[in-house]
């Protein structure tokens, strides 16, 4: 089931309905049992699939955190377990991937397998569920929390229905305790997740979905037309498509959880105010940026983790950073390919990945510059920032990495500045698009301040937004169109 | 007064939906399930069918009176011996009708296609789901990958969302039931696509005034547009020659009292472009057939409020002097 459906907003009504009249005791098999639901919406037949790993890493669990069994078996089972979950993501997201690639290479040697009757669906949510199975299980072995005994828990924290498809992702030591302790709604609870529902409502139809046209039309266009100055309208046009999709779709997924009363930790942080790629990657899809710290990134490098109730969803290091500025490195190129990839089945996935490992990696270099932190902490370097990560967004919206390549390469001819392809409205709006964002983040809190000191102005201004939003959603609403994140 | 002062305007209904001599409608703008049944039902087996495309010159009236008829409709009366079924679209650019007449020509056996060239129309690209939408029910697919049919796919599949040909999906299903029961009982949802329009129409004019953006300025060409447009356009000539179906392009006609809106060069390129893609005698140029007398005007596009002159759309004496030319040229 997609948010920006009619039959999401009568889904939300029964769920609110039905939450409400049953008593406190069963409300989280009443949510387990509306998030299944919500799930079948998409496609019942891979409700199985769903069900099925989620029933194998209970059980694994409940071995993995039995103290009583030794620890080669345990090891051994969690092992099982993680590779499991990997083989279902590496079927569904990648195994076509593997075999046009396999393909290519035996197409060296004259042999060609025949795969072109062959189709995946890959299914709703895959990447997010999988990631938030296997955390569960490593702090499970690393004894960072303790196996959740009751099943209808466990699957109620996979389940559960506002971050089942596109995150946030979350952590079972978050989750599963709020979902086992629902009470009854309340309106403050109710005020505040139905005003980020709209807000994110807002963010999807009415400025991502608007986007949207420009930017389809811009990526059907050859890649070999576009000027040095197109590449970068496309880039900011995608750029802030993606983010208002993305945010929107947590946005929701936030607000629904809210008005449940369960708290989940925000994923978007005005990333395009970022003044260093550390601090984008603070304010960027904070629950992955956290899980590959935290169960990729700081393991490589040999250092220790525990979770517990980490902030955002991001753990607290155990033992002392011993590893070595190599052994970082590495570890940085390492976890960026394997998020490149996550991110889909694809060469251009992984370009990403290395171009944003590349950049950190100049960044922490540059550190050491007195120079280079002071022009960093007064913001002269964002600008710069922001470039570097709109153009980043290329491989992720062009069709292929050679098209990628393509329009990257655009800016490196001076001949390329001294045109322009695109119908004229196409910069108007990336123009507009960019301002506004600035703007509103500028003023956000100026107006916030001068509204708490004056009641009146404040209600005023609340009122003429909630109308504003509501309007626009109204006129703007289409069940149209599938969240971007809903692909990886 | 002269004729490029008259306040008459193109109007707020200027779209005429041609019928045959039974007063069955022969002409799709926005094709849906039941005009395509009627103009289904407007074929007689035994005439070959001519399939005319266009842009919302072919369809709209300037200055619409009781009695007036479009081009589609003289050309039908004048027609006898062919079946004359259309289909237009405001602005449609090549790979839009490169679209409609695989998606007719998939459903009927078309004898002829007559294509006008618009330069206008070569500046924008991809296709409209607005007007197709028993293209989109059909979930149609040009059935191989040739040309630009690999183009056309991409954009029906873009416009299709997988859920909606998932039959798995239930949410298809119940979306659709309750956007038809909002639809049916709520005027404020059913009117919503006229608010969007309002607001569009509303920006594209205040877009015009802060830019200082007139009717009469110059359009120039858009590289990349326009090499997709001639593309399809190729593409759209290469399909009628690989499955007997004549192509016939034509130069549409445009006010001549008064400079053309494109560069010269550019719009004498395009010409040349065109005419060297069709045989010399399926390529025709009626650019200076309409007088001036039978243009008019249309609503202002900035925020001034002042009728600008229309480049594009004729009053019925026009429609009725290209169709003459038309049907010579049909008949040849």
């Amino acid at each position: 089931m997609i948010f920006n459906s009619i039959t999401f907003v009568i889904f939300l009504l029964v769920s609110l309905t039905s939450y409400h009249l049953i008593s406190n005791k069963y409300k989280s098999r009443l949510i387990l049992f509306l998030s299944i639901v919500f799930y079948s919406f998409w496609d019942y037949r891979f409700l199985s699939l769903i069900l099925f790993t989620t029933g194998v890493d209970y059980f694994v669990a409940l071995l993995i955190g039995n103290k009583r069994l030794s620890n080669v078996f345990r090891n051994v089972v969690f092992i099982l377990g993680i590779v499991i979950n990997l083989s279902v993501l590496f079927f569904f997201k990648y195994f076509l991937f593997f075999i046009e690639n396999l393909n290519f290479l035996f197409s060296y040697f004259n042999i060609d397998i025949d795969y072109n009757d062959f189709a995946i669906i890959l299914p709703f949510g895959v990447s997010f569920y999988t990631f938030e199975a296997i955390s569960y299980l490593v702090d499970v072995r690393r004894g960072s929390i303790e196996r959740e005994k009751d099943i209808l828990s466990y699957f109620g924290f996979i389940f559960f229905f506002p971050k089942l498809f596109a995150g946030p992702i979350q952590r079972a030591g978050d989750l599963i305790p709020q979902l086992k302790n629902l009470g009854p709604l309340n309106w403050i609870n109710l005020k505040i997740g139905l005003s980020k529902i709209l807000i994110g409502l807002f963010l999807k139809v009415v400025l991502a979905d608007q986007i949207a046209h420009f930017v389809d039309s811009i990526f059907r266009l050859d890649p070999n037309s576009f000027s040095a100055l197109d590449t970068l309208t496309a880039s900011f046009l995608f750029g802030f498509q993606i983010y208002y999709d993305f945010s929107a779709y947590s946005y929701i997924a936030i607000g629904a959880a809210q008005i449940f009363g369960v708290s989940i930790p925000i994923n978007f942080n005005y990333p395009y105010v970022a003044e260093s790629f550390k601090d984008f990657w603070k304010r960027w899809h904070i629950s992955l940026s956290g899980w590959i710290r935290d169960y990729l990134y700081l393991p490589l490098t040999g250092q220790k983790v525990i979770v517990s109730n980490g902030q955002a969803g991001i753990g607290n290091i155990l033992s002392s950073d011993k590893s070595s500025t190599v052994n970082k490195n590495y570890a940085l190129i390492g976890t960026w390919s394997i998020m490149g990839f996550w991110h889909g089945a694809g060469w251009n996935f992984l370009f990403w990945g290395v171009y944003h490992a590349f950049f950190i990696l100049i960044e922490r270099r540059m550190t050491r510059f007195r120079w280079f932190n002071n022009l960093q902490s007064k913001g002269f370097l964002m600008p710069f920032i922001l470039v570097v990560v709109m153009l980043s967004w290329i491989p992720f919206r062009a069709k292929s990495l050679s098209d990628t390549m393509i329009i990257l390469g655009k800016l490196f001819y001076f001949d390329n500045y001294s045109f322009l392809t695109f119908q004229e409205n196409t910069y108007i709006i990336a123009a507009l698009v960019l301002v506004t964002f600035y703007l509103f983040y500028n003023i956000k809190s100026r107006v916030l301040n001068l509204a708490l000191n004056n009641g009146i102005l404040f209600f005023v201004l609340k009122v003429v937004f909630y109308i504003f939003l509501i309007t626009s959603i109204f006129i703007y609403f289409k069940s149209e169109g599938n969240f971007i994140y809903f692909q990886f | 007064m002269n004729e490029t002062q008259n306040p008459a305007f193109l109007g707020t209904t200027f779209d005429y939906y041609a019928k045959n001599e039974k007063r069955i409608p022969i002409h799709a703008i926005k094709l849906n399930e039941s005009i395509f049944d009627s103009i289904k039902m407007s074929i007689d087996n035994n005439k070959p069918i001519i399939l005319i495309l266009g842009n919302s010159q072919s369809q709209s009236i300037n200055q619409l009176k009781v009695g007036d008829r479009n081009l589609i409709e003289y050309i039908s009366n004048g027609a006898n011996n062919y079946n004359i079924i259309s289909h237009t679209m405001p602005n449609a650019n090549f790979t839009e009708m490169y679209l409609l007449l695989r998606f007719w020509s998939s459903k009927f056996k078309i004898s002829q296609v007559i294509v006008p060239a618009f330069l206008d129309d070569t500046r924008m690209a991809g296709i409209r789901k607005d007007f197709i939408e028993k293209i989109i029910n059909d979930h149609f697919l040009v059935d191989n990958f040739q040309d630009n049919g690999r183009l056309i796919n991409d954009f029906l599949l873009g416009l299709q969302s997988k859920e909606d040909t998932n039959p798995y999906n239930l949410q298809r299903y119940t979306e659709y039931v309750f956007d038809n029961y909002l639809n049916t009982h709520f005027v404020l949802w059913r009117d919503r696509s006229k608010v969007e329009s309002f607001i569009a129409v509303s920006l594209y004019n205040m877009r015009n005034t802060i830019f200082n953006i007139k009717a009469s300025d110059k359009r120039k060409i858009l590289p990349a547009v326009y090499k997709d447009n001639l593309s399809s356009l190729l593409s759209l000539v290469n399909y009628c020659s690989k499955n007997k179906i004549v192509a016939k392009l034509y130069i549409p006609p445009i006010r001549n009292d008064v400079e053309i809106p494109y560069e010269v060069d550019e719009y004498e390129k395009f010409k040349f472009d065109c005419m060297e893609l069709v045989a010399k005698d399926n390529y025709k140029n009626f650019e200076n057939i309409v007088p001036s007398r039978f243009w008019g005007q249309k609503m202002s596009t900035n925020l001034s409020g002042e009728p600008e002159l229309d480049y594009m759309h004729f009053q019925n004496e026009g429609h009725k002097i290209l169709s003459d030319s038309l049907l010579n040229f049909i008949k040849k």
